[in-house]
């Protein structure tokens, strides 16, 4: 079974765990943090992280980091899942026809390269800062970003796997190209995709973090981590706190999103563990 | 003599190929040049051949998995290369394929039950409950049994595998079952098990095979007619007692003379022929075998040699075999 397997494999637990400390941090905003994450308080900005009402410290308007912490974690994780889903069903839907079909090939992979000749981030800000700030448009700039990079890696084990004499032998038993890519060629091939969902939730988490960050993210008051330490770098001598928070909260889920992939990618497609990406 | 069941006349495949990557160097690889036979109902032919000669992209044209360049190839009275769409589809019920790889032709995500039912699914045979049972039979047939159905094929050997790909091969009660080296790949002593459950299952259902390998002892056991296929053509056609005994062609000869014998005592000297086949991208002028048939002659290299019926279901397609007279033996080669 992969799944015992898998919680052998000590890095996967370790990233396991980080990523549900997230994902449990972000489920129980409300109890976590009792203070409302947008209200000022003047009167306490700035306070030290340790005071017993804000756990966290309080950043330069006296809002409450944990609270805005554990909101911004909500925001991340809520961005990370949609463009996972929004990546898995087009990477999945582009890779496959270009990879199955040998006539639709180049006509796909081509605009596909067209959009890769963009560096990740530029192109990502292009998009969002064009559509405007709002979460749904942090979405789809990320996943018009990382899509052309899925789908190509959907299209190399789809080449794989088609030539397979499994295949051959559906053909024979009278399947269709319906039945044989979504029965036998595609099953066979997701693993390669699963691992590459799992980083691309990480990237998304960080580049949300870079473009809230540059202000083309969630528009305020909406706590994102990118913003709070936007907030947070004017003030980052006297409460280097207000940034510093954010920060560890962006690593803690990346670093734990990566060894999550990196142990899928371990037990389930033993192949690509050469290339890191 | 009854109608055949398989009538191929004149098949030949090429395959284009670019020797660089911008294309500039083509060719043709004439993997199947000419070839002529039929397999007439209930029995077995065996089609030899080194490895290279054809005799796979043969059987993968008959399946339709591969397109022929041209030829006729006739089914049960009907034009199989004719077949379109869904009349193809249907056809596809009654010609079957045994693999020769039991590891890639089993789709590792597929339990036994799915594997095998997957062509009665395909085809609307029964309703669910009446596909169970007809898997379970076919399992049980080809000696596995209801604890099995569960599994993947990662928890089989490589001998229940075949297996498996052999119920999958009958489950939709074919008439003509190709077996593409369907016993290669096994260990020999598995190999004797799994010929044989081919033949009690050909009494049992009345199947007709064409048996595809390079390995004449296999072929020997379970013929009753033997082709011997070279660079792309067939040289000889025999019935397997005549074809053992008496060879015609000289590659035929050659080809017996290079299995191992059991018995020391009954010597015969053995053939070795000089060189490798040659590319089947440019075959020799005249008889493809003249570069390495030491019987030859200068007509050989300039006039291909017809293929002639002799009589007996023999036929040879070589020069220095006449009608009525004693065959050509390399043995006996200057």
């Amino acid at each position: 079974m992969p799944i015992r397997r898998l919680l052998r494999h000590r890095l996967f637990v370790t990233g396991l765990s980080l990523f549900l400390l997230v994902v449990v941090a972000a489920i129980a905003a409300e109890w976590i943090a009792s203070h409302n994450p947008t209200r000022m308080n003047m009167r306490l900005r700035f306070t030290a992280p340790g005071d017993p009402r804000f756990l966290l410290g309080t950043d330069a308007f006296g809002r409450d980091i944990l609270a805005r912490l554990a909101h911004g974690a909500q925001v991340s994780l809520r961005i990370g899942v949609m463009v996972v889903v929004f990546t898995g069903v087009f990477g999945t839907l582009f890779g496959a026809l270009s990879g199955y079909f040998r006539r639709l090939d180049n006509p796909i992979m081509r605009v596909m390269d067209a959009f890769m000749a963009f560096p990740a981030i530029m192109l990502a800000i292009a998009i969002a800062a064009a559509l405007g700030p709002s979460e749904l448009n942090v979405v789809i700039a990320l996943a018009a970003v990382y899509t052309p990079r899925t789908a190509r890696i959907v299209r190399a084990s789809v080449l794989v796997v088609r030539e397979a004499e499994f295949v051959q032998a559906a053909r024979v038993a009278g399947a269709g190209d319906t039945r044989i890519l979504l029965g036998h060629v595609l099953p066979n091939s997701l693993a390669p995709l699963i691992v590459q969902l799992t980083f691309i939730f990480a990237y998304s988490v960080l580049a949300e973090a870079v473009l809230s960050f540059l202000g083309v993210g969630p528009a305020p008051p909406t706590p994102t981590w990118g913003n709070m330490i936007a907030d947070g770098r004017n003030f980052i001598r006297e409460a280097p706190w207000i940034t510093l928070m954010p920060g560890i909260a962006i690593s803690i889920t990346v670093l734990g999103l990566n060894l999550l992939g990196d142990g899928l990618r371990d037990v389930l497609d033993p192949r690509m563990k050469v290339t890191s990406s | 003599m009854t109608a055949p069941l398989l009538d191929i006349v004149d098949l030949k495949k090429h395959f284009l190929v670019r020797r660089s990557a911008f294309g500039a160097q083509r060719g043709w690889v004439r993997a199947v040049d000419g070839v002529t036979f039929q397999v007439r109902p209930g029995e077995t032919l065996g089609l030899v051949g080194e490895s290279g000669c054809g005799k796979s992209t043969v059987a993968r044209i008959i399946l339709r998995l591969i397109e022929p360049t041209s030829g006729a190839i006739r089914f049960d009275g009907e034009d199989l290369l004719a077949l379109e769409g869904e009349a193809l589809r249907r056809r596809r019920a009654d010609v079957q394929l045994i693999f020769q790889d039991p590891y890639g032709s089993l789709d590792p995500r597929q339990t036994v039950e799915q594997i095998v039912g997957e062509p009665l699914v395909i085809h609307g045979v029964g309703g669910r409950a009446e596909r169970r049972d007809r898997v379970l039979a076919l399992i049980e047939r080809v000696g596995l049994s209801a604890e099995h159905l569960r599994r993947h094929p990662h928890e089989f050997s490589g001998g229940q595998r075949q297996r498996i790909g052999i119920a999958r091969a009958l489950a939709l009660n074919p008439k003509l079952v190709v077996c593409d080296e369907a016993v290669s790949a096994l260990d020999v002593s598995i190999q004797a098990q799994v010929v044989n459950l081919l033949k009690r299952l050909q009494r049992d259902v009345g199947l007709t095979y064409l048996f595809v390998a390079h390995d004449l002892a296999v072929v020997r056991h379970i013929s009753n007619r033997v082709a011997v296929m070279y660079l792309g053509r067939i040289v000889e056609l025999a019935p397997t007692a005549e074809l053992f005994a008496r060879p015609h062609h000289p590659y035929t000869q050659a080809l017996l003379s290079a299995i191992p014998r059991p018995k020391a005592e009954v010597r015969r000297s053995r053939v070795l022929l000089s060189g490798d086949v040659p590319s089947p991208m440019a075959p020799p002028s005249g008889c493809r075998f003249h570069t390495r048939c030491p019987l030859a002659v200068d007509r050989c290299r300039i006039e291909d040699p017809p293929t002639q019926d002799l009589g007996e279901g023999r036929s040879v397609a070589c020069h220095l075999v006449r009608p009525g007279e004693a065959p050509p033996d390399i043995r006996r080669a200057p």
